[in-house]
């Protein structure tokens, strides 16, 4: 009862008849409040098709993701829009920050866009967590892989949304800073109290969640808890 | 926030409905003083037509030029003396009287049906507001009720901003109460594998109590079993030791400090509970020179992290072969601490990276060695307590474990 996050028999298909891929083929998970999932899985098993199906970027196939009780893709267009910037914090591999802008702007933007008033010091206290209070004026192109990471972690973050969706957080960077990122990115979470699913397919960073998804061929199953 | 940004709709209203009046009253003023003026000109040029001669009263020089005002008092003499003062009503004074009061009815009229509107739409603001406070307390009042999807069906007249913070709110209240059944669940399940843990070497005592009473036995036989109890006892000694640290962690009893202390002399301090336990198997532990904290502040509880690395090392020295090394390798990085406990021992399969962090949770390879499955699971509480991390992964290409923490700079 405490789900956040559902997918109800969730399919995703590209292509027809004999070259037809089965990306995200009927899955039904849940995920509870406050949760760290990881979703973990080989390149090509289908793991951001369905990250990218949970944070309403894509259409299914068949099936439904619940958040909360909505069900998010009977919502219209603009609606779900506007959803998603309210309840979904991304983080891409790729950073996809905005180069003509400094790092304070790129990281209150979505909440310009949401039409929303910045919590200053909220958003001060996240940027000093992640240790970019000296950077805040800086151009994301001038920083490295790991700080411009942190600076879509605080964007991500900034709006408060209830779940940080993160596709292969750490994808650039090297050993060391992923594991720094990973341990940010959970210690923000927990003290913000949201829930996070990470897709990745290094067993290492896997082991920080609390809860292990297994994704092959498009099925999801379950690896047992980490912690109980 | 606060008082300032709250003017209410009354005030509001009020407000406007002055500015209604004033604006009326003003616009009136203006109208009326024009038309009295435009009236004052007609009279004035009837008493002048009155007092000019023939020759004089010529409308086409009129146009050109305004009539001498002395004509006006010669036309005033002219007219009263037929009976004309300046208090005789004429048609004009009539024409004035209708012209004025028309557009004081209109103005009167306008005037009260915008009252009217204004009212009217408080009255529609006031009772949209009174429903919208209704909607919020009844779906206040069943979040209380902790019920799934109560708000479901109240919330559609809500905005969707209050919508959807209301169901964080009520999401959030309903994982405290799961989280609060999961205890109690956890609670029962730990007490299970507790008696669990215990059966195996109180069984073994009592066996070999009972022979040790029974029958007749050379010394040398005696000392064994004797030797077998003791050993039996100090599992049990260690397995207590560990219970009443995690049954404090589970209670919450444990409080951890967080305080900047040399996290260095942690290090040392760890070092030396378990140096004895190493040099029995001839295991050295390293502190490569540079990467060893000299005087570095974290803050850390020191009594609970010198656990998490004495668990670490202990499990370290467990695994490894007698003549074995273990490194302790420190790093700082950008908002972390970083101390990395590199062995030489078995090793872990990927697969179980995550599982052996779980309580109680004993690996394929592990299950013939002495242990409870507690070490590890305590050592993720506590790191997590500290918003640290604890992780592991494997030495490139070589045989044995990394374990690394993780504990903020600051």
């Amino acid at each position: 009862m405490n789900t956040i996050l559902e997918t109800k028999d969730l399919c995703k298909y590209y292509g027809t008849g004999e070259n037809q891929v089965k990306a995200v083929n009927h899955t039904s998970i849940s995920i509870k409040k406050g949760e760290f999932a990881a979703i973990v899985g080989k390149s090509g098993s289908g793991k951001s098709t369905l990250l990218h199906l949970l944070g309403g970027l894509d259409y299914p196939t068949c099936g439904e993701v619940f958040i909360g009780s909505q069900s998010i893709f009977s919502l219209k267009e603009e609606e779900l829009a506007a959803f998603r910037r309210r309840k979904i914090g991304f983080i891409f591999q790729s950073f996809n920050l905005i180069t003509s802008i400094n790092v304070w702007e790129n990281i209150v933007l979505p909440i310009g866009l949401d039409n929303k008033k910045t919590d200053v010091p909220f958003v001060k206290g996240i940027i000093d967590i992640l240790g970019l209070s000296s950077k805040i004026n800086s151009m994301p192109n001038t920083l490295s892989g790991g700080q411009q990471q942190r600076v879509a972690i605080a964007r991500a973050l900034a709006a408060k949304p209830d779940i940080i969706l993160a596709d292969e957080p750490t994808g650039n960077l090297d050993s060391k800073t992923s594991m720094e990122v990973i341990n940010l990115l959970k210690a923000s979470v927990k003290k913000y109290g949201q829930t996070l699913a990470m897709i990745t397919h290094d067993e290492e960073l896997a082991q920080m969640a609390d809860r292990i998804l297994v994704i092959e061929d498009g099925m999801v199953t379950e690896d047992g808890k980490a912690v109980s | 926030m606060g008082l300032r940004s709250r003017i209410n709709t009354k005030q509001l209203l009020f407000a406007a409905g002055l500015a209604i009046i004033l604006f009326t009253v003003l616009l009136d003023a203006t109208v009326l003083s024009n038309l009295k003026s435009s009236y004052q000109d007609t009279k004035n040029i009837i008493s002048k037509l009155a007092g000019s001669t023939e020759e004089e009263a010529n409308p086409l020089k009129w146009l050109k030029e305004l009539p001498e005002n002395d004509w006006l008092s010669q036309g005033e003499e002219f007219l009263s003396f037929y009976g004309y003062d300046s208090k005789t009503k004429t048609v004009w004074d009539k024409k004035y009287l209708v012209s004025r009061n028309k557009i004081l009815a209109v103005s009167a009229a306008f005037d009260t049906f915008l009252l009217l509107l204004l009212f009217l739409l408080f009255h529609f603001l006031q009772r949209q507001n009174k429903q919208r406070v209704d909607e919020v307390e009844k779906a206040l009042r069943q979040l209380q009720t902790i019920d799934s999807d109560a708000l479901n069906f109240v919330s559609a007249a809500l905005e969707p901003v209050l919508r959807d913070r209301l169901f964080s709110l009520q999401e959030q209240i309903q994982t405290d109460h799961t989280q609060l059944q999961e205890e109690k669940e956890s609670t029962k399940a730990f007490v299970t594998d507790i008696s669990h843990q215990l059966k195996t070497p109180v069984a073994a005592l009592k066996t070999n109590l009972e022979i040790l009473s029974g029958e007749e036995m050379t010394k040398k036989q005696q000392k064994e079993f004797l030797n077998s109890c003791i050993s039996q006892l100090e599992g049990l000694e260690n397995l207590t030791k560990t219970l009443v640290n995690v049954s404090r962690m589970e209670k919450g009893m444990i409080q951890l400090h967080l305080q900047p202390a040399d996290i260095g002399e942690t290090i040392l301090a760890a070092v030396s509970r378990i140096y004895e336990k190493a040099a029995e198997k001839d295991i050295s532990i390293e502190m490569p020179q540079g990467s060893f904290p000299e005087h570095v502040l974290v803050p850390h509880d020191k009594k609970w992290t010198i656990e998490v690395l004495v668990n670490i090392m202990d499990n370290a020295v467990k695994y490894s072969e007698p003549h074995t090394q273990i490194t302790i390798h420190t790093e700082t990085l950008t908002t972390y601490l970083k101390i990395d406990i590199e062995d030489e021992g078995i090793g872990i399969p990927k697969s179980e990276y995550h599982k052996i962090f779980q309580r109680f949770y004993r690996g394929d390879l592990v299950k013939e060695t002495e242990g409870s499955g507690i070490g590890l699971y305590l050592a993720r509480e506590i790191m997590e307590k500290q918003n640290g991390i604890i992780f592991v992964r494997s030495r490139h290409g070589r045989k044995g474990s990394i374990f690394s923490i993780q504990l903020p700079k600051a």
